[in-house]
Order: C-alpha cells, then sequence, then structure tokens
C-alpha cells in the first residue's frame, strides 16, 4: 500500500510537471542563445523525447537510485537533498520532542486540575498557538532575542543555539494540537471505573494519572502525534526559510521558484517517504499501546 | 440527526450560542469587521496603498500614518486594510471551490459505490500531504500570482471537504428516510440531492469556517515565500516577507501586518469552535 501510494504520487508530479507548457531548456538558456545551446540542454534535460519514454526513464533510474539531475546547479538530486534532508529531520524532530513533551504535560494538567482558572490559561495558550501565524511568530522571536537582545544568532545553523528559535517557531503549533487531544482523551478516560478504583486502593494521584489514566489515553494522543509531525515537515518550509536553515523546505522553496522540476520531483519524493513512513510507524505502535489491537 | 432540524432553529440555536457564548461572539465580530473592511477598503483607506513618497519613506507611526510607512514612503494602514480585502477574496473564492469540488466528489464516491474505492483512495493519498506542500507543488506548475494561489488553495482544500461529506453520505444513505424515498421511486439524483446533501450542510458550514482561516494562512505563507500575490500588491504575507529585510532599522513594517493576520484567524477559530459545538450535539452536552 505504502509503495503504491509513492508510486501514485511520483507519477502525479512527474505528469503535472510535463505538462507545463513552455520548454525548461529554453528557459535556462535565456533569450539570448542560439539554437544549439538549447538543443544541447534538451538533450541534456532528457526533455527532447516523449512523455512516455522520459516517465520510464525516470522509474527505472528512481529504482536503480538516481533522481536526476538539477537543472539549475547540475549536480546529482540526490546529492543535493541528502544534507537538507538530515537538516530538516534534526529540526523536526527536536520540534517534536518539545512539542510532545510539552503538549502531553499542558493536557494532562488541563484535565486534571481542579481549578477554573488553570484550564481557562491552558485553553488561551493552545487558541493563541493555532491562530499565531509561523512566520510571523518566527520573526517576533528573531526581533527579540536577535535584534533587541543580542541572545541568539538570527539564522544559519551549526550550534544548539541555531537551533533553539526555529524548532520552538515550529512547535508551537503542533504543541497545541497535542495539548487539545490530551486534555479531551484524558478527560475521555479518567472518569471510568477503573480509575476510581485505582484511586479507592490509595494510589498516589501521579500514578494514577500518568500510569492508569494517560497510558488508556494515549491511542489518539499518539495519533495527533503521528499526524502533526507530517505536518511539521510542511510547516519546515516556512520556518527554514525565516532562519535561514539549510533544510529540505528551504531547498524545495529555492526549486519551485527556479522551476528545477527534476529537484522539485526530489525534495517532493523524500517528503511523501517520510509521510509514508511516519504513518505506517504510528500504525504499529497502537499495536503496542492498544492490547485489543494486537489480539485481532 | 442533524439533517432533520430546519434551518429557522438551527438560526435560532446560533443566536443563542452566540450570546451564552462570548468567545465565539467576539469571534464573529472580528469576521463582521473583517469583511466589512475588506469590502469598504478603497472607502475607509486614508491613502492609496501602492502610492509611493520615498521622501516619507521608513516614518514610524504618526498622526498622518497610523502604522507608519514602509521603505517606499507607503501607508501601511491603508496597506493592511487593502490586505483584508485581498485576503477576503483569495479565501472566500479558494474555499468556496473547494467546497463545491469536494462535496461533488464525495457525495458522488460515498453514493455510488463503485465509485468509492477509486475516488477516495486518490483523495487520501492527497490528505496525507500537509496543504501548503500540495499548494506549492500546483504553484510550482502553475507560476506565482493570484489567481494560482487561489487555485492552489482550492485543490488542497477540495480532499478535506470529500472525505467529510463522503462519511455522512456513507452513513445516511441506509437511512430509513432515504430508503423511503427510494421506496416511492425517487431517481438516484433526486435522492441525492433532496434527501442526502441537505444532512451534510452543518458539518460542511463547520469545516467551512475552519479552513477559511486555513486559507488566509496558506497564502500569507505562499506570499510570504515569494510565491503568491506578487508585489507591490497589498498583502499581508508578503508585507511580512518586506518587514523581515527592514527588521531592523523599522520593526514597525512586520509588526501590525502579522498582527492583522493573527487577529483574523483567531476570530475564525473562535467562531469555528462555537459552530462545531452547536452543531455537533454529542460535544455540546459533555
Amino acid at each position: 500500500m505504502s509503495i503504491v501510494v509513492l508510486w501514485l504520487t511520483i507519477t502525479a508530479v512527474f505528469f503535472a510537471f510535463a505538462s507545463i507548457p513552455g520548454d525548461p531548456a529554453q528557459m535556462y538558456a535565456g533569450s539570448d542563445t542560439t539554437p544549439e545551446l538549447v538543443q544541447r540542454l534538451r538533450q541534456q534535460f532528457g526533455t527532447d523525447r516523449p512523455v512516455y519514454v522520459r516517465y520510464y526513464l525516470y522509474l527505472r533510474n528512481l529504482l536503480r537510485g538516481d533522481l536526476g539531475d538539477s537543472f539549475f546547479s547540475g549536480r546529482p538530486v540526490l546529492a543535493e537533498v541528502g544534507p537538507r534532508f538530515a537538516n530538516t529531520a534534526l529540526l523536526a524532530l527536536v520540534s517534536i520532542a518539545c512539542s510532545t513533551v510539552t503538549g502531553v504535560l499542558l493536557g494532562v494538567v488541563s484535565a486534571t486540575s481542579q481549578s477554573r482558572a488553570v484550564e481557562q490559561v491552558v485553553s488561551i495558550i493552545t487558541l493563541l498557538g493555532i491562530s499565531i501565524p509561523v512566520f510571523w511568530l518566527g520573526l517576533l522571536l528573531i526581533l527579540l532575542f536577535s535584534v533587541k537582545l543580542g541572545m541568539l544568532p538570527a539564522g544559519g545553523t551549526g550550534s544548539l543555539a541555531h537551533l533553539l528559535m526555529p524548532s520552538l517557531t515550529l512547535s508551537v503549533y503542533p504543541t497545541a494540537f497535542i495539548t487539545r487531544m490530551t486534555r479531551s482523551s484524558v478527560l475521555d478516560v479518567i472518569r471510568q471505573d477503573y480509575v476510581r478504583t485505582a484511586r479507592a486502593k490509595g494510589l498516589p494521584e501521579r500514578i494514577v494519572v500518568f500510569r492508569h489514566a494517560l497510558s488508556n489515553a494515549l491511542v489518539p494522543i499518539v495519533t495527533v502525534i503521528g499526524l502533526r509531525f507530517g505536518y511539521l515537515l510542511g510547516g519546515a518550509v516556512v520556518t527554514e526559510s525565516i532562519f535561514g536553515w539549510p533544510g529540505l523546505g528551504r531547498l524545495l522553496v529555492a526549486a519551485v521558484g527556479n522551476r528545477d522540476y527534476y529537484l522539485i520531483q526530489g525534495c517532493i519524493l523524500v517528503f511523501a517517504a517520510s509521510f509514508v513512513l511516519i504513518n505506517t510507524l504510528v500504525d504499529l505502535s497502537y499495536f503496542y499501546l492498544n492490547p485489543k489491537v494486537r489480539y485481532h | 440527526m442533524a439533517g432533520e432540524r430546519s434551518f429557522g432553529s438551527l438560526l435560532a440555536a446560533g443566536y443563542r450560542t452566540l450570546r451564552e457564548k462570548r468567545l465565539a461572539f467576539a469571534g464573529a465580530v472580528v469576521i463582521v469587521a473583517f469583511v466589512a473592511v475588506g469590502i469598504a477598503a478603497p472607502i475607509i483607506a486614508p491613502h492609496d496603498p501602492l502610492e509611493i513618497d520615498l521622501r516619507n519613506a521608513l516614518s514610524v507611526p504618526s498622526a498622518e500614518h497610523w502604522f507608519g510607512t514602509d521603505n517606499n514612503g507607503r501607508d501601511i494602514l491603508s496597506r493592511v486594510l487593502y490586505g483584508a480585502r485581498t485576503s477576503l477574496f483569495v479565501s472566500l473564492l479558494s474555499v468556496g471551490c473547494a467546497t463545491i469540488a469536494g462535496v461533488f466528489i464525495g457525495a458522488v464516491a460515498g453514493y455510488y459505490a463503485h465509485l468509492q474505492a477509486p475516488l477516495m483512495r486518490f483523495v487520501d493519498i492527497v490528505l496525507a500531504f500537509p496543504s501548503i506542500m500540495i499548494a506549492l507543488i500546483i504553484v510550482a506548475v502553475l507560476g506565482t500570482g493570484t489567481m494560482n494561489v487561489i487555485v492552489a488553495i482550492a485543490v488542497a482544500q477540495t480532499p478535506q471537504f470529500a472525505r467529510l461529506v463522503n462519511a455522512i453520505v456513507l452513513a445516511t444513505k441506509e437511512d430509513m428516510y432515504v430508503e423511503a424515498g427510494r421506496a416511492i421511486g425517487e431517481t438516484d439524483s433526486s435522492l441525492l440531492w433532496r434527501y442526502v446533501i441537505p444532512a451534510c450542510v452543518p458539518p460542511v458550514v463547520v469545516q467551512i469556517s475552519l479552513l477559511i482561516p486555513a486559507s488566509i494562512m496558506t497564502a500569507s505563507a505562499l506570499s510570504f515565500l515569494g510565491l503568491g500575490v506578487q508585489p507591490p500588491n497589498p498583502e499581508w504575507g508578503a508585507m511580512l516577507s518586506l518587514g523581515k529585510e527592514w527588521m531592523r532599522t523599522a520593526p514597525h513594517l512586520m509588526l501590525f501586518p502579522g498582527l492583522a493576520l493573527m487577529v483574523v484567524v483567531l476570530g475564525f477559530n473562535l467562531l469555528g469552535e462555537g459552530l462545531r459545538d452547536l452543531l455537533d450535539p454529542k460535544l455540546r452536552y459533555e
């Protein structure tokens, strides 16, 4: 199934780009050029052949691990995409880890707190979290911590300090979602009989909440974390552009700007493969989290 | 069953909810103001949003220019007001197209069993991608510009409507009143349009109210990346992108467009959640 999804994605994207009117060779050669140069570029890009032949060659090369060459830089797409993907994965993993810890904690506190004030503060935080534009938040952070206070670098990569603002920016939106999902699923289980039994046995509240209630509330929470993780990779497109983070999202934006089709296809393929992988991992995690699934 | 409630009773319940839920009411006020500003921008804007006045470039907020001016001396307040017009136009058109296309696909796939698997499998694949990614791919194919952004967002959001409507149609088409309609000899298309589609209206309305802010946000993000509405057209995301360049000398450039964007999105989220509570009785009685 995952393979079919990837194949359909590649095919749809390939034909979408193949159907674009206009000749990439002509575009890259510019207006001040010779027909020979355009012809040579066409051969280099492979656009002088019919679409179905290109499609066949693309798939065949893909299976050999060759994603073609970037029109713009001339380097193999795989060499361009690889290191960028590592950077994006680092950013996304740090962000989702922060979101998960903060979101689950806030959600549990909000669901179990007896105080209406705590509940309202948490709900205001989550509402602001889903409403604030990522790129504006990023700019505000740069303005505060880099321009005004001079504490953190405004962009680039290389140290923990560089990672701080981009991952904070990227984690706000998923944190809000995870908080909400945790709150509602903990509220669902906390009224059930086995939780009352656990309390009646005299277990400390901490153990009742985290071991008894939370472990049964985990399935929807993990689903939402998995979903948000995919969206985090998408959100990385904007965040990376703000902070000059050399990741896959920024590469994709640049490739779209340059109409560098093989590079765009390569980026999308890697993103798509990540989404499929994450979905599979989420499905597998049900197996461990929910014994009911295991016995079916 | 939500579909059996009359439109009048829904309106009355909506009014009650707005009165009870002050946050949803605040959201409604923000949206009304946003729409009013979007429509009336040419009347209420104090300056021409495109008028360049280099002698007054980068001036801070003052009595003449409430929000200050940008690097070309253009009045930021006027550009923010016109930006509401751009966002309103882009979001209404894109969500409108997505609603029509999504309801059609979802209903047809749900009603005709042999179309269910191929159509919805495709929808699921598109849904696996974040909408900004779909929008980027489409912009890569079509090129930048306002109309292409509208198409990109419409395509990115269509599966969300299709999935929702499909689920409802699948559940509704076995209901007694549809069976009854079939028994008295109604045709398929009449059953679909007169019995099944009306059941989809309340959830689709909620979905619209939640996807309009998403559409505003995606359009701004694309413009921020330089791939959406092109300068010098006033658009909040594009203004923020300009503000980023002048952040060190003139931070007011990035303050107001971002604030406007956040307030509008917040308004839609507040109302959307109020609507969801209203139209989903299960949540309401919790």
